[in-house]
């Protein structure tokens, strides 16, 4: 047998029976813990893919909740911002009312103290003129004041009929002279009584039956003060009109 | 080192049938290779968390790789042919380094025999992927003019990886075989060191050439059932 071919067909043998036995002895161990390794790698692939898919499932219903959660927290966000509204609102209104009210008592208040002033100072304008006229008159005291002031009093007392003049009775501060006493008997005739009243100041107050005539510094003084301060009825409306 | 070029040395005649130098080397190729690399299947079974246990699933892992790349999904059949082929060519260009050992792939009946093997391997896998004639359909198209030339090429390439990996192997063991003679011991050292880097590169090239070609009987048995 040539050795060629000898060698050829045991080179071949060799080979086959090397691959066999390393086939054997190598590759299939190692194919095995690479087969199982791999099988490994795919079971935990399996176990982590299902851990992700819990994970995930778990990561939606707590991004459900959350978002369950944010609506319901901006639902009463948007309650409380509405009720604080309304109570801001409320208070608004109560503190307008209550600024109103506030204000009308004030103005009332201002009205009633300017009212108050107002009479205050009328009253005591009217004292003042009165006190005025009254030394005015105490000034002007003497025969001449109570010649003028009969004079007055005779001049009104000739507008009252005849007949309802007498009897009279006069009132004066002082004793009447002969001159006023005249001029009182032309208009009242004889049998005038007098007295002597000296808080009237001066003049003559005369009472008739038709009415009294008073012609006194007194009266003057206080005519004086009604004129600048009129009496009023309980609205504060004057007087002065319903008298006239 | 030694070389012997087209000869076949006999070391004794068992009868008819010759026990030559090649055929020794071989032997103690394979047996090198059992020894080297059972422990490293041991080692896989028994510690797999272990240095060796990794760099044998490493090893396997790049032939799977290559084996997956070349058919397009994991072939057992070819991970074991292919992984055997780079490591017996690998282990024999390793042991061809030692003194007076001649490496196996140095003599032309040896790579014509894995050579051979590969030839063989291709209508083996071709047919276990589509069947004889499936296979067989394969060399007369697209025209059945073309048959010669499929013939043609199945046996060229078979002799260009038989012829390529004797040349390689071949000329750089004899080149280191001359310069040792000539110069000493530490001068060839480089011209080893590129004498197993070619070996090692050889033996990855026949290993991917005969995956291509196992691969592609494969593939295209498979496109075409497909």
């Amino acid at each position: 047998m040539s050795p060629a071919f000898t060698n050829f067909l045991f080179e071949a043998v060799n080979f086959l029976v090397l691959a066999a036995v390393l086939g054997w002895l190598l590759f299939k161990p190692i194919r095995r813990a690479l087969d199982a390794e791999q099988a490994r790698h795919a079971q935990e692939a399996e176990a982590a893919r299902h851990q992700r898919e819990e994970a995930e499932a778990v990561s939606r219903a707590a991004r459900a909740e959350r978002e369950a959660a944010g609506r319901e927290s901006e639902e009463r966000r948007r309650a409380l911002l509405a009720s604080a509204r309304d109570e801001a609102l409320q208070a608004a209104e109560a503190a307008k009312r209550v600024q109103v009210e506030d204000r009308r008592r004030l103005e009332k208040e201002l009205q009633d103290w300017r009212d108050a002033s107002a009479a205050e100072l009328v009253d005591t304008i009217g004292r003042i003129a009165a006190e005025s006229v009254r030394r005015l008159l105490a000034a002007l005291d003497g025969p001449a004041l109570d010649l003028a002031l009969v004079r007055a009093a005779c001049a009104e007392l000739a507008s009252v009929p005849a007949e309802a003049r007498a009897p009279a009775s006069v009132e004066s501060a002082r004793p009447l002279d002969a001159r006023a006493r005249g001029l009182l008997e032309e208009v009242l005739g004889a049998g005038v009584r007098e007295r002597v009243v000296t808080a009237l100041g001066a003049g003559v107050r005369v009472t008739t039956p038709a009415g009294q005539v008073d012609a006194t510094a007194l009266s003057v003084a206080r005519q004086a003060a009604r004129a600048v301060n009129p009496p009023r009825d309980a609205s504060g409306a004057s007087l002065e009109g319903a008298d006239a | 080192m030694s070389a012997e070029v087209f000869t076949e040395h006999v070391i004794v005649w068992l009868g008819p049938v010759p026990l030559t130098r090649t055929m020794a080397t071989s032997v103690a190729t394979s047996l090198f290779l059992w020894g080297a690399l059972a422990p490293v299947g041991r080692a896989v079974a028994r510690a797999p968390e272990g240095r060796l246990a990794a760099a044998g699933r490493l090893m396997y892992r790049f032939l799977r790789d290559l084996v997956t790349e070349t058919v397009g999904h994991p072939s057992r059949g070819l991970e074991v042919f292919s992984g055997s082929l780079f490591l017996f060519i690998a282990g024999a260009s390793l042991l061809g380094q030692l003194p007076g050992f001649a490496p196996p792939t140095t003599n032309l009946a040896a790579t014509s025999a894995l050579a051979a093997l590969v030839f063989l391997a291709v209508p083996f896998a071709g047919i276990r992927a589509r069947g004889l004639a499936g296979y067989v359909k394969r060399y007369f198209q697209p025209s059945p003019l073309l048959f010669p030339l499929h013939l043609v090429s199945e046996l060229s390439r078979t002799l260009a990886l038989a012829l390529r990996l004797f040349g390689n192997m071949m000329s750089g063991h004899l080149i280191v075989a001359l310069i040792v003679a000539l110069v000493g011991l530490l001068v060839p050292v480089p011209l080893m060191a590129l004498d197993l880097l070619i070996g090692l590169l050889q033996a990855y090239i026949f290993t991917i050439l005969a995956s291509v070609y196992i691969g592609a009987a494969i593939r295209v048995g498979e496109e075409e059932g497909a």
